[in-house]
């Protein structure tokens, strides 16, 4: 392994880079993919792959996509067990009963314990595929390439040179450009991962503690290995298309299922690779500290008599199922039907990683049956163990935190009734959620959706309403839950264009996350997230004389106050006394703010088109917001 | 009475928006014609995805023609649309790497495609935001109002960007 002792390049230099690249990319990206043998067989093609026109007609796109959302809830455990592709059978996630013809191919390049194997891409002149020892969670990405088509490093200088072609070595692997006409790129683990997870530290390959460490030495002579004798010609036999990608899997289901272990405040989903599919998971937005990877069409499943796994059944400590390289520890699991799930976290305290080890466990031993991961305690709860102890900002926090879990990004004031039948939800502008719940008896009103299963393993139905809400509906319970999402002048909270929109769709998942919520008060849990809300708001005794917070305001930030709303008393939030502003338009943007009495204000400022700097408007109008929340709320 | 007469025409708009602004004639076809391809290729660059670009414009113009009446700044509605589309479609289908750009170079410079090839693999934000300040020309202050973002959000994403493409670039 090399050590890179030059200096790293700076922000000018890296603008430079940036715009050149851009000036000569960006001409590229809106060509007209050519219709080539490769794209007939639905394969990417340069500069970039077409799909079939009929996947670009708007209207009927835009109603497949609802239906497929809502699809995506119901048949998650059909998706997991097995997975709807238009992929040939040898790259099926079910378990095969011989292995895919690439399987044989690549198996004999890899190092002795590798023997799980996931197919990225194939695509004629490209092969790239991961590797797993499974016994260690160690990891390899190979990637070999007609030409010299493969980064990194494209501009590094040759570090040595022999018989076999010019070799590049870095960090996490090693390169060789060969002689045969081939370029080889081996590396450890899963490098955009590690790179992203902040400040990970090694990946994990290289300097691990084991007894097989798959260090430079070995790397080289499998890139040697491939370089040599790697029957590219024989590919496009035997990869008649890239594995399915995990882009296809319901990874909004398996982060609703880590919810319950694990109330994520932060979570994101991105795709690397175009195989696999990465969450990050975190206690809080920032830092962020575990990431899962899902991988689709790993060979052999687990529990495959073929290979040697770690238990596929629950371990007495999960902690076991983490390897600790250097400062980032990582477990990998496959289920029995070839979905592969690697969890890496900085994060080393045993707390930590009996959750994440209890977590991966879940995910793969029992994906058909999401309300089973529901028994591990998590980090933040919303427990109060004593009855008789006083309540206080963490367990309001930790209240806030598991509603606002499940709610869109940015709804995170909350104010819930005194009968714990409804809350509202606001965010940083005028947009309000509902959500109102009652028990009824027989469903009468139908449903064109099918049935989806609610956290908790509790049945339920669904109907989307006229306003764009939804009524949601239990089974089991009778229990209903209506929702929707509007401004005060009524505009709904779906809007082409909008980053923030909230869809029906959107709606549909909050009402199935919150109906257990509900439940649980109603059944008269106080430990229930709802009734630890309302214990802790409203304040008892506020009042606000809305008239003069308006016109204190307007005194203070001046004409450009477009809309004053009326405060909301009772509303929680994680962020007290904090104003908060959010573009609305090119030249308004909206402030607010929940004061320590729980009062939510919220208003309107245009900003001058020839007149002050956005920053300074911003401040000017939070100084008025905070000086209405002081002198407006009353205390008793 | 300006809500109205866009009612009349059996459009939906926000009362409060039409309450703000008054209506201005929007040629969306001139628009189409004129910014077609730019657009295309901003959303190329956030979705690597050529058909999903081709959608992420088409619903950026199909909601410029239903709010016409409500737009004073059709160009910077159609980039915000067609930045804040492309991540949401990202975000909701996780679909980042369904069809990415090939690993084989696209110019011939090996730096540019290094750059491009880690510009590739930041989240699709990062890309965004990279994109509007060092193709677009945006200052930071412009890309928040363009996307609707807090100024501090922009600055923490471009920042974040920036780290990640120093640290994986060679000198």
């Amino acid at each position: 392994m090399t050590i890179d002792l030059r200096d790293p390049i700076d922000d000018q230099e890296v603008g430079r880079r940036l715009r050149a690249m851009f000036t000569a990319v960006m001409p590229l990206l809106d060509m007209e993919p050519a219709a080539t043998e490769a794209d007939r067989a639905d394969t990417i093609v340069v500069p970039l792959r077409a799909r079939p026109a009929a996947a670009r007609r708007g209207k009927s796109r835009r109603l497949v996509a609802v239906m497929t959302a809502a699809a995506a809830i119901v048949a998650v455990v059909a998706l997991v067990r097995n997975p709807v592709t238009d992929a040939p059978a040898d790259t099926s996630t079910t378990l095969p009963a011989a292995p895919p013809a690439w399987y044989g191919i690549i198996r004999p390049f890899l190092p002795a314990g590798f023997d799980q194997i996931a197919l990225l891409e194939a695509t004629g002149g490209l092969v790239r595929f991961s590797a797993w020892r499974p016994t260690t969670a160690e990891q390899i990405d190979v990637t070999v390439a007609l030409g010299n088509a493969l980064p990194p490093p494209a501009t590094a200088t040759v570090t040595s040179s022999d018989e076999i072609g010019e070799w590049y070595e870095f960090e996490s692997g090693v390169k060789v450009v060969a002689k045969t006409g081939l370029s080889v790129l081996v590396q450890c683990g899963m490098p955009p991962v590690a790179v992203s997870l902040a400040e990970v530290g090694s990946p994990p390959c290289g300097e691990q503690p084991t007894a097989a460490a798959i260090d430079a030495e070995v790397l080289h002579a499998m890139a040697t290995s491939l370089a040599s004798e790697f029957p590219m010609d024989s590919v496009p036999m035997a990869f008649s298309q890239p594995t399915p990608v995990a882009g296809d899997l319901p990874v909004a289901e398996w982060i609703n299922a880590v919810r319950p272990d694990r109330p994520f405040m932060g979570w994101d989903v991105e795709g690397y690779h175009g195989a696999a599919v990465v969450a990050w998971l975190s206690p809080s937005s920032s830092p962020l500290t575990a990431v899962l990877t899902v991988i689709n069409g790993v060979y052999p499943a687990g529990a495959d008599p073929s290979v040697p796994t770690m238990a596929m059944e629950r371990m007495a400590d999960p902690r076991s199922r983490f390897t600790h390289f250097d400062e980032v520890a990582v477990a990998w699991m496959v289920s029995a039907d070839g979905v592969g799930f690697q969890i890496a976290t900085t994060d080393l305290s045993d707390g930590n990683l009996l959750r994440l080890g209890g977590l991966i466990e879940n995910l793969a031993l029992q994906p058909t049956d999401f309300a089973a991961a529901t028994t591990l305690p998590g980090p933040i709860s919303t427990s109060t163990t004593d009855p008789g102890r006083e309540l206080g900002d963490a367990d309001r926090l930790a209240a806030v935190q598991a509603i606002s879990a499940v709610l869109p990004i940015g709804f995170e004031r909350l104010q819930v009734s005194p009968d714990l039948t409804s809350i509202q939800a606001f965010d940083a502008a005028d947009r309000v959620i509902t959500a109102t719940y009652w028990v009824a008896g027989e469903w009468t009103g139908g449903s064109t959706m099918p049935p989806i299963t609610v956290l908790g393993g509790e049945p339920a139905a669904y109907l989307p309403q006229p306003n764009g809400g939804v009524l949601m509906w239990s089974y089991q319970t009778g229990g209903r839950l209506e929702i929707s999402c509007a401004t005060p002048s009524g505009s709904l909270c779906e809007a082409v264009g909008a980053y923030d929109s909230v869809s029906t769709s959107d709606l549909a998942n909050v009402a199935r996350d919150l109906l257990p919520m509900f439940r649980s008060a109603d059944d008269g849990d106080e430990s229930s997230p709802l009734a630890t809300l309302r214990d802790m708001t409203p304040p008892e005794g506020v009042s606000v004389d809305a008239a003069a917070a308006e016109a204190l305001f307007r005194e203070a930030v001046g004409p450009t106050v477009i809309e004053f709303l009326p405060p909301v008393t009772g509303v929680a939030a994680s962020n007290i006394d904090e104003p908060m502003a959010l573009a609305a338009g090119e030249n308004t943007v909206w402030v607010s703010i929940v004061s320590s009495s729980g009062v939510l204000f919220r208003a309107l400022v245009g900003i001058p088109s020839t007149g002050s700097p956005t920053d300074a408007m911003l401040e000017l109008a939070d100084f008025g917001l905070l000086a209405g929340t002081e002198v407006a709320v009353t205390e008793p | 009475m300006e809500q109205d007469a866009v009612m009349a025409e059996g459009m939906w708009v926000d009362p409060l928006l039409a309450r703000r602004r008054p209506a201005l004639a929007v040629d969306v076809d001139a628009l189409y014609r004129l910014h077609r391809t730019r657009l295309t290729r901003l959303a190329a660059a956030i979705t690597l995805d050529h058909s999903l670009a081709e959608e992420v414009v088409q619903d950026a113009f199909a909601g410029l023609h239903r709010h016409r009446a409500d737009v004073d700044n059709p160009e910077a509605y159609l980039q915000r649309s067609v930045v804040n589309l492309g991540i949401k479609l990202l975000r909701r289908r996780a679909v980042a790497g369904r069809n990415p750009l090939p690993v084989a170079p696209v110019t011939d410079n090996p730096e540019l495609d290094e750059t491009w090839a880690v510009v590739r693999r930041l989240p699709a934000r990062q890309r965004a935001v990279v994109a509007l300040r060092y193709w677009c020309d945006l200052s930071e202050s412009d890309i928040a109002d363009t996307l609707g973002w807090p100024a501090g959000t922009v600055k923490s994403t471009l920042h974040r960007a920036l780290a990640r493409l120093k640290e994986e670039l060679q000198p």
